[in-house]
């Protein structure tokens, strides 16, 4: 991808990588939380 | 004859840098691909030589060359190289060479970090198997790694975690990739359902990935600390519940079977339409019938747990979500069959790996379906009717056509057609062989014989000792896939652009072998519409 001001196109592949690291990391610690509640709550 | 093949030269310009450093560097999409593929074939070897390993042991009665550690570390890392080394990689490497080609794409879309995720790789096999030299051998508590069991392994305990974590990093990436890639960059005109089912089958893995991997990175973390630092997540004695790892390892391993499985689906749908010269039947019936499959996996998990002692509703509910899969799944095959109806057949070996898998993989899918019943289940639980049961599924289902692919692609990637006799031979050698391998195993899991042991009552020997037999050939019968591509890279007959002449779809638009930078000006409607033609019925 070229320097410069970003086109739209590496705009929106910007937000959708950020997005999907973002649910990747959520479900990782969501789950771990969960666990926890389940096993000594 | 159903290839074309041509003398036309084609003038490539392509400037790629050369020697090791264009391979560590690399963020092309097509070389990021083949790297995913020799790693795939090298460790599909290397988890194929541990199965003959068990098979020599298991040919008779009595222990014969192993002690039961080492067997328990030969099953356990047969099945973590495999599913992870194998069979995802090849799945991400066949993504990566296809998916920018096939949705009119130059590259993915996020290239560094789909040569970091490649390099992830190396490094985290090279952790899971130096495991076999460190005290207390490699991992051996099955690739389910159930705690309290997994808890009590050797020094290989933590490598064998932090190569699961890389695994799960590299993936998770991967996934990422695609799905950036098929969302953002397709060329203008290719909208989401003009996509190649291997696009759509492959975009719909990339989700499920993203969703069930980070589940396996917590449980992992959580055994971790239960190992090293003193916590309790799943241990009883302070106050955790080891069957709570269960449920999460399976929430999960039961959509992990359908990352396996799901891009397989997409090839099938590629090839058998353009070896039966006929679109597809139900372009669109396919795609929500693989999403369906994918909604379906996240609420059967509990299925691969029927005896741990659940409440009879949640015994029903599992067992019923569960054989709702048939259905989606029996929309697919249905597809492929109507496809091929009153259709133009040639049995190329994409094609022949591609019946196969039709059939093969339905054996699996019954199989599969009296696992599901959960009274039944209470008798084949722990037996080798269920190892019989998801070798069908992932042998002629995931590696058949994984092998399908390669031979389908293999001369748009070489510039080269392949020894088509040597194929064939790879095909009926792989296809009888893998019969005699598992199908006895489903007499032996009906008998009463547990898996995971090294020995086993004489009235097993029988059957044990065809399955070894097939074993062995199934795997010597491999040499010939890596003879078969390396002799095509070296040289052949040279390939035309539309290798197959019912072939649809961008990536035959462009010259064989494929140049080293592709649709840097993307297709034009028109090309996209000509390529196209396998989504449209009329």
């Amino acid at each position: 991808m070229s320097a410069g001001a970003p086109s739209e196109q590496q705009r929106r592949v910007r937000r959708t990588t950020i997005m999907l690291v973002l649910l990747a990391l959520a479900i990782y610690v969501g789950f771990i939380v969960l666990t926890v509640h389940r096993s000594h709550g | 004859m159903a290839y074309s093949a041509t003398a036309e030269s084609h003038e490539h310009h392509d400037h790629k840098p050369s020697g090791l450093w264009r391979w560590l560097s690399t963020t092309n999409h097509k070389d990021i691909g083949t790297l995913y593929l020799i790693f795939a074939g090298v460790m599909f070897f290397v988890g194929g030589s541990m199965a003959m390993v068990i098979r020599l042991e298991l040919f008779k009665p009595g222990m014969q060359f192993l002690d039961p550690a080492f067997f328990n570390s030969m099953t356990t890392v047969h099945a973590l190289a495999m599913i992870f080394g194998a069979v995802m990689p090849a799945w991400v490497g066949l993504a990566n060479w296809m998916i920018p080609l096939q949705v009119g794409a130059p590259d993915m879309a996020l290239p560094r970090m789909n040569n970091f995720s490649f390099w992830l790789l190396p490094f985290a096999f090279t952790l899971l198997l130096i495991g076999f030299f460190v005290p207390g051998g490699a991992p051996a508590g099955g690739w389910t790694l159930y705690p309290p069991l997994v808890l009590q392994g050797g020094d290989s305990f933590p490598l064998a975690i932090f190569a699961i974590h890389l695994m799960g990093a590299s993936s998770i990436m991967g996934a990422i990739n695609v799905i950036v890639t098929i969302m953002n960059m397709r060329a203008p005109g290719m909208t989401l359902l003009r996509m190649p089912l291997f696009v759509w089958t492959w975009l719909i893995t990339a989700y499920l990935l993203i969703a069930v991997m980070p589940v396996l990175a917590g449980a992992v973390t959580m055994l971790l600390t239960d190992h090293f630092f003193g916590t309790s997540f799943f241990s009883a004695s302070g106050g955790g519940d080891p069957v709570m790892f269960q449920h999460v390892f399976w929430f999960f391993g039961h959509p992990e079977v359908y990352i396996l499985i799901l891009p397989a689906f997409g090839i099938v749908s590629e090839v058998i339409p353009t070896f039966s010269r006929k679109p597809l039947f139900g372009y669109e019936a396919m795609v929500y019938a693989t999403a369906s499959i994918a909604f379906l996996s996240f609420i059967v998990w509990a299925h691969h747990m029927f005896t741990v002692g659940m409440p009879l509703a949640g015994e029903l509910f599992f067992m019923l979500s569960t054989m709702l899969i048939a259905i989606p799944t029996g929309v697919k095959v249905f597809n492929w069959s109507a496809t091929m109806w009153k259709g133009s057949l040639t049995f190329e070996p994409p094609m022949l790996f591609c019946l196969a898998f039709l059939f093969l993989f339905s054996i699996g899918g019954f199989s599969g379906l009296m696992l599901a019943i959960a009274p039944a289940d209470f008798q084949y639980q722990d037996t080798y009717f269920v190892v019989a049961h998801f070798h069908y599924v992932l042998v002629p289902g995931s590696i058949f056509t994984i092998i399908a692919a390669v031979y389908y692609w293999l001369p748009k990637w070489t510039g080269h057609m392949y020894d088509m006799t040597l194929a064939k031979w790879h095909f009926w050698l792989s296809t009888i062989f893998v019969n005699v391998l598992f199908f006895p195993q489903h007499f032996l899991g009906l008998a009463g014989m547990p898996r995971r042991i090294p020995d086993y009552a004489t009235q097993f020997a029988d059957w044990n000792m065809v399955s070894s037999i097939g074993g062995f050939g199934f795997g010597l019968s491999q040499l010939l896939f890596p003879y078969i591509v390396i002799k095509c890279i070296r040289g052949g007959e040279k390939a035309a652009a539309r290798v197959w002449e019912g072939a649809h779809g961008l990536e035959w638009e462009v010259p064989s072998p494929a140049p080293y930078h592709t649709w840097e000006t993307a297709p034009s409607l028109a090309v996209i519409h000509s390529g196209g033609e396998h989504w449209t019925e009329d």
